[in-house]
């Protein structure tokens, strides 16, 4: 399938709906007033939604590692709160912050392995209040360098086996360009043990615990590719489309423990012809009137 | 004897490139007066380095300015209200200029460089200081900080007291939010380092070697210098914080980027002055710009009250001078300066100043005089 306006546009509207909203925007009604009513529709749903969010936390950044996180965070948000953060289109706030300065102060729904990561909510936004006028918003002004081509994230199963990455044990590269130095990660990247045992839809449990009920009933392990779009898109950019992505596949059962992932990055992914199972749209930066792609889980490889 | 104490004071400096105001000269006679007294009592170490200051924005930005609209100017034949004039136009212009053209500017001073511009500024102060008794803390000198600039980040860092994301496109974040206090940009994406950076570069390494750190500071930068006083707490150095008002000018403070300084520059304040002896004017200087406007910032700039208080300086200095013809009178009790230190190591100014005043029957002691206030 090549994600065209017509199908992009379907998509957006989709995600519009299952959040709630009337959109009108379906493919085959006219291309540029499609693309305003879709964003006339996301405006409306974010008032209306109460401004429930959650808070992103970032010391440092690995994407794939911080994509594990953000697939381990997703899987431990109680079924209320996720539909609620659902309405709200799964907003999420990316701050700078070291989350070991900030954990006595504020009840993180999960931290990442390694602490460069933290994620406080979904909550009502005014309960974020005062951990958004401590930390300043992420500048990941940076342009996005993709991710790994090729390599393997393997989403934790349930009997509390790690995330990890690589098919068996693929090495990442694992670096980050910076002005004037290359910070290189020595070691094969590892996720420490977490049990991930919570699918939501199948049970709640309260943040920051693990449920000690036996695993339910699960489908089969599935393996899809991840694709996500280079050009024109900063480091900040590509964590927002991700990070809908991921936690909005997990909510809707497309992602669940045991799962595999192989990452691919392209400029732009009209060329991707697998077909989808989900994508994340939104306004194209240089085509206004138009929506792009900018990262899409495929159907099972 | 037990050994004395040591004192770190490190103000920020005034950027030379534009003359002194009284906000200005408020904040240098303090520190004068901290120092001189204090070190009765303690070692003192004062810095007072403008080379560690020259990094910032406000100071490159304007040299890289002046050299790319006006060229090789004659800047040892200018005023320092001419140099404060560019200054100003400068500041009125919303474009930053880009990292790379600052660049060997920076790299400049790291070698002792100034630009002729401040160069002429501070030669100009370093006369002014002579004429108010202040000590010169190396106006001219190259002191440069410690420490690097990336070296600062990483001590920073390591301590958890910092956040570099400069490899992402974001700046580097001074964090003490374990404290509870925001955090606080002090280097840009492309490693433009603000005054707090800077002021890091010189405490870390030297506040851990002194008993007491005082950070003496502008009122209206509150914020920073409470950050910057729990990471040097959180690193193991006693911080003391002494803020200072500004002097507003008929009733409004007006920052020196836009100018206003004209007739209160501490030349034409010396000028006017013409008339005092210069024992007179700068006790009086200190008797005016101390204990009158105090620590706050509610009195405006009142030339007629300087004038006050140099007549009375003159007296308190007849006073004190041992003269032919005078009857010997008791020498006066030398002040015991502990006295102003209250929990700290170092004294307080406006207590030691307020208290000269206040001894109206007695002399004041002609020693304390000379070595804090003339």
């Amino acid at each position: 399938m090549t994600p065209t306006q017509e199908v992009l546009l379907s998509w957006a509207a989709d995600r519009l709906r299952a959040a709630g909203a009337a959109p009108g925007g379906d493919a085959g009604d006219d291309g540029v007033s499609a693309v305003a009513r879709l964003r006339a529709a996301r405006e409306a749903l974010a008032v209306a939604a109460g401004g429930h969010a959650a808070v992103c936390v970032l010391a440092d950044l690995d994407v794939p590692s911080w994509m594990a996180e953000v697939f381990r965070f997703a899987v431990k948000v109680p079924a209320g709160d996720g539909e609620a953060w659902r309405r709200a289109l799964t907003r999420t706030v990316f701050l700078s912050g070291r989350p070991a300065n900030l954990r006595e102060r504020f009840a993180f729904s999960h931290t990442s392995a390694d602490g460069s990561a933290a994620w406080f909510g979904p909550v009502p936004a005014a309960a974020g209040a005062t951990l958004r006028r401590l930390l300043k918003t992420f500048e990941g002004t940076q342009p996005f360098e993709g991710l790994p081509e090729g390599a393997v994230l393997r989403l934790g199963s349930g009997d509390g086996t790690a995330a990890a990455v690589g098919p068996g044990a693929v090495r990442l590269p694992g670096t980050v360009q910076s002005p004037g130095r290359m910070t290189p990660v020595p070691e094969p990247i590892t996720f420490a043990p977490a049990p991930l045992s919570c699918v939501p839809g199948h049970s709640a449990h309260v943040p920051g615990s693990v449920p000690s009920l036996p695993a339910p009933a699960r489908r089969s392990p599935v393996h899809r590719e991840l694709y996500a779009a280079t050009a024109g898109v900063t480091l900040a950019a590509a964590l927002v489309h991700l990070h809908h992505l991921l936690v909005e596949a997990v909510a809707d059962d497309l992602l669940a423990p045991g799962d595999r992932l192989t990452l691919r990055s392209a400029p732009r992914l009209s060329t991707v012809t697998r077909p989808v199972a989900a994508l994340r749209a939104d306004t194209d930066a240089l085509h206004p009137d138009q929506l792009q792609a900018y990262a899409l889980l495929t159907e099972e490889i | 004897m037990a050994a004395r104490p040591s004192v770190l004071l490190a103000p920020v400096t005034v950027t030379p490139t534009k003359p002194l105001t009284p906000s200005h000269l408020k904040g240098i006679l303090w520190a004068d007066a901290m120092v001189r007294s204090t070190e009765q009592l303690a070692e003192v170490t004062f810095r007072y380095s403008h080379t560690t200051y020259h990094p910032t924005e406000q100071t490159l930005g304007f040299w890289e300015f002046l050299d790319r609209t006006r060229g090789d100017e004659d800047y040892g034949s200018l005023s320092e209200e001419e140099i404060g004039e560019r200054y100003r136009e400068f500041r009125a212009v919303a474009e930053r200029p880009p990292a790379a053209a600052l660049r060997p500017y920076a790299c400049a001073v790291e070698q002792g460089w100034v630009h002729p511009a401040s160069a002429r500024v501070l030669g100009l102060w370093s006369g002014q200081y002579a004429r108010m008794g202040l000590r010169d803390p190396g106006l001219l000198t190259h002191q440069p900080p410690g420490l690097g600039l990336e070296e600062t980040v990483e001590r920073l860092v390591q301590a958890g007291l910092a956040l570099d994301q400069r490899r992402f496109g974001g700046p580097v974040l001074l964090d003490a939010t374990a404290h509870g206090l925001p955090l606080r940009r002090i280097v840009s994406a492309d490693s433009r380092p603000n005054y707090l950076a800077c002021a890091l570069r010189e405490l870390l390494p030297l506040s851990a070697r002194h008993d007491e750190t005082v950070l003496l500071y502008d009122r209206e930068l509150d914020a920073d210098y409470r950050l910057l006083a729990q990471v040097l707490r959180t690193l193991g150095a006693t911080v003391r914080l002494v803020p200072v008002g500004r002097v507003p000018i008929d009733g409004r403070i007006v920052p020196a980027r836009h100018g206003g300084w004209r007739g209160h520059t501490a030349e034409a304040l010396l000028r006017a002055a013409a008339e005092h002896a210069p024992a007179a004017v700068r006790l009086g200087l200190r008797l005016y710009f101390i204990a009158v406007l105090g620590p706050g910032q509610q009195q405006s700039f009142r030339a007629d009250l300087l004038h006050q208080c140099m007549a009375r300086a003159r007296r308190m200095l007849a006073a004190a001078a041992p003269g032919p013809g005078r009857a010997p009178g008791p020498r006066p009790e030398p002040l015991d300066l502990s006295r102003y230190r209250r929990s700290h190591l170092h004294v307080d100014p406006y207590r030691l100043t307020t208290a000269l005043l206040g001894k109206r029957q007695a002399a004041p002691d002609r020693e304390l005089l000379a070595a804090v206030y003339l």
